[in-house]
């Protein structure tokens, strides 16, 4: 599986900031993502 | 691209066609204060692990993409502004910042070259737009 463009996002589980799990794919099922990685909360 | 920013362009990336989801390093109780201290509308999701950011390939960085004067100035400018946000997780984690669309394919991808790199949201909205409109947009 690529990350590169063009490529399939892994569709993974993770937490949401409520603590409810949320597979990835339910996000972007609907609408194009924009997905932000980030390096410190703030 | 500070998440402030972000939420700032929060409407016009709707009007796009889009979402916006960060994710973060923190854990769930860091990442729900982050996302209220900031006042963010989209959905933050903890990764204090990195599950995600490896799976993504999101890069770690070398020193000086991560403190090298390159980021001297931008961090000054986030810190005035948003005031100093907190650092978790492991800090030579790059940031990235990519669009998938309604079938999880990879359109857009901005691994940042510095800690301050970041797309510009005009150039998120561009993609989001064509991924809208589809390939008659491109003509």
């Amino acid at each position: 599986m690529s990350t590169e463009i063009g490529g399939t996002a892994p569709d993974l589980t993770l937490a949401d900031h409520t603590g409810r799990d949320v597979q990835l794919s339910t996000l972007w099922r609907h609408q194009p993502l924009v997905l932000i990685f980030v390096r410190h909360l703030g | 691209m500070h998440v402030v920013d972000v939420q700032g362009d929060y409407g016009r990336i709707q009007g796009a066609g889009g979402d916006v989801a960060v994710v973060t390093m923190g854990t769930v109780t860091e990442t729900a204060a982050f996302r209220s201290r900031y006042g963010l509308n989209f959905s933050c999701f903890a990764d204090p692990d990195r599950v995600a950011y490896r799976a993504y390939e999101i890069p770690l960085g070398r020193a000086i993409q991560i403190a090298g004067p390159a980021v001297w100035a931008s961090g000054l400018r986030s810190f005035l502004r948003v005031g100093l946000g907190m650092p978790v997780g492991d800090v030579r984690q790059m940031p990235a910042a990519l669009v998938m669309d309604s079938s999880g394919v990879i359109r857009f991808r901005h691994d940042a070259t510095t800690s301050a790199d970041n797309p510009s949201h005009e150039e998120l909205i561009k993609v989001l737009e064509s991924v809208r409109d589809g390939p008659q947009s491109m003509h």
